[in-house]
């Protein structure tokens, strides 16, 4: 019987049957070779980086671990082809031309690979940091080749190329283990202003996650609008932050009440004062001529 | 002096509460659970209470712990330890000492103390939790860069120990501070390693072994090193608790007073 299908599937694939009875050899050397690589590439990743655990920032061992595959990856994929008798020299004249092909195209990919070497470098931050670019706030998740990866605070993945961190302003929140947050506090004009300060120590000195060294900041800022303002920074250990705010609004509110401090909204005085002349707009008649 | 830190047997079903200076503590012993509730108070005129294992009720009405665990000690024994906080003490002293330069001064300083919970008997003891006894605030020893987190406390920083209350819930800590840095020391805030300390029941009071600061040059960190044995100004009766870290004898390198905070602008 003849089966036109299945025949020109036999024509059309003739040459990689030929390949696979004529290179028998190459091809199970190729999978030994592949198989071994992996498992060493694997192994030395973790081997070299072992030593250097302890002077290196878990991003720097990320990279490291990274560099090894893919050096391992290349040497693979060199001594497959040299398996298969490829001529290197040719490949690689062809490379050339190629990569400047793609230097052209890719201009952006290297640009973010230098600069995550920059970033690498200058450790403006590490995995694990609280970090604010823009106007999105997360952890650092990974800093790889290209991109960087924030996890936000509602639990969103969040792919920044390295060149943006470079060109633009990075924040790190948790570089150093306290900071001090600042609240915005309006009092009535009727208040006294020592006693406001003096409520505001108070509140600071007993709130418990309110650290007593460095002395938290308490000042009287200005003339407001409507309200006398006032600013209390408070100092606080940077995993307490959420606590800190919540128990330290909810005590100025509560010790505001108690002292008999109004907490003023924005208001404006409309003075009304019975005219005593007339109108100044008039309509004058335009006089016919 | 009756010892506060003992092993109290709490049949099932009844409830135990302990007066210790400004905390109140009740457990529950139910079948197979353990019910914990503490209540700590800034008021001071009950630093002197010191009431062991009195029968009373449970608050349920305020916030407990429940440990439930398949035990053999139906008989209901639980053991009260005290010990160190988890973090170092700053003390600060009521009022400012000033050190002149080449000279010594030896002070008893008061730290106070957590109390560990444990039931079971002695070799097969399971531990509940750890509570403490007051409400110490939080400080940092060091630069906004780089420090140390630590509870805040202040001592009369007394040259005699009789001078201090023989409370149940603080630990009489004795320091000498060796001035040798040719100029005179400003003690206002000392920074006490109490991982470091061991704990001693004494006749009256509860003591630390001794701490020695040294202090070479205004620009270095001080030397420090403890004591291994108890003070010596009052008879000892057992060593309560272990020190959590060891230190080699010759000290460690440690900031201990903050001078360099003065250099610092905060705002």
């Amino acid at each position: 019987m003849n089966f036109p299908f299945f025949n020109s599937i036999d024509e059309r694939f003739k040459p990689v049957f030929d390949l696979l009875s004529t290179r028998r050899e190459a091809i199970f050397t190729s999978f030994i070779i592949v198989a071994v690589g992996l498992i060493l590439s694997f192994l030395f990743g973790r081997i070299a980086i072992r030593p250097w655990r302890r002077y290196l920032s878990k991003q720097a061992m990320m990279i490291m671990r990274k560099a090894i595959a893919y050096s391992f990856f290349i040497i693979v994929v060199v001594m497959v082809l040299q398996e298969f008798e490829v001529k290197l020299t040719a490949l690689l004249g062809a490379a050339g031309i190629l990569g400047i092909a793609i230097g052209f195209a890719a201009q952006t990919s290297l640009s973010n690979i230098i600069s995550g070497i920059f970033l690498l470098c200058e450790k403006p931050f590490q995995v694990g940091d609280v970090i604010q670019v823009g106007n999105e706030k997360g952890i650092v998740e990974s800093i790889d080749m290209l991109s960087l990866t924030l996890r936000t605070f509602d639990n969103l993945s969040i792919r920044m190329p390295n060149e943006t961190l470079v060109k633009g302003q990075i924040t790190n929140i948790t570089r150093y283990p306290i900071r001090r947050h600042d609240i915005q506090i309006g009092a009535s004009y009727n208040q006294d202003p020592d006693h406001v300060l003096r409520v505001l120590k108070a509140i600071a000195t007993n709130n418990p996650h309110s650290l007593d060294e460095p002395e938290p900041l308490i000042a009287f800022t200005g003339f407001g609008e409507s309200k006398l303002d006032f600013v209390l920074g408070i100092w606080h250990e940077k995993d307490d932050f959420i606590e800190m705010r919540n128990s330290v609004l909810s005590d100025i509110k509560k010790g505001f009440e108690a002292e008999g401090i109004e907490i003023p909204y924005p208001h404006r005085v409309i003075l009304s004062t019975p005219s005593k002349t007339e109108s100044p707009i008039a309509s004058i008649k335009p006089e016919c001529p | 002096m009756e010892s506060f830190w003992k092993t109290t047997q709490i049949p099932p079903g009844e409830t135990r509460h302990w007066e210790l200076g400004p905390l109140d503590l009740w457990v529950r012993h139910c079948d197979g659970e353990w019910l914990v509730s503490h209540k700590t108070t800034d008021d001071n005129s009950l630093d002197h209470r010191s009431i062991l294992a009195q029968p009373g009720e449970f608050p349920l009405n305020q916030p407990y712990q429940r440990f439930a665990f398949d035990s053999p000690n139906k008989e209901g024994f639980l053991t009260i330890k005290p010990e160190f906080p988890d973090r170092s003490i700053v003390s600060k002293p009521l009022v400012n000492v000033t050190i002149p330069a080449n000279s010594t001064a030896s002070f008893f300083c008061g730290v106070p103390l957590w109390i560990n919970l444990s039931v079971g008997k002695v070799d097969q003891s399971q531990h509940l939790c750890i509570i403490p006894t007051c409400n110490l605030s939080r400080t940092w020893f060091g630069t906004p860069k780089d420090g140390e987190a630590c509870y805040a406390s202040s001592t009369k920083a007394a040259r005699n120990f009789s001078e201090l209350e023989p409370y149940q819930f603080r630990v009489i800590c004795p320091v000498t501070i060796n001035n040798r840095s040719g100029e005179p020391l400003l003690f206002e805030r000392i920074c006490m390693r109490v991982n470091h300390l061991k704990l001693f029941q004494g006749k009256q009071y509860l003591w630390s072994n001794e701490i020695r600061v040294t202090k070479s040059s205004p620009f270095e960190v001080s030397q420090v090193s403890y004591g291994t044995m108890p003070p010596t100004v009052e008879p000892i009766l057992a060593e309560l608790a272990p020190s959590k870290e060891k230190v080699s004898p010759s000290g460690l390198l440690l900031r201990t007073f903050n001078n360099l905070r003065k250099t610092i602008d905060i705002h």
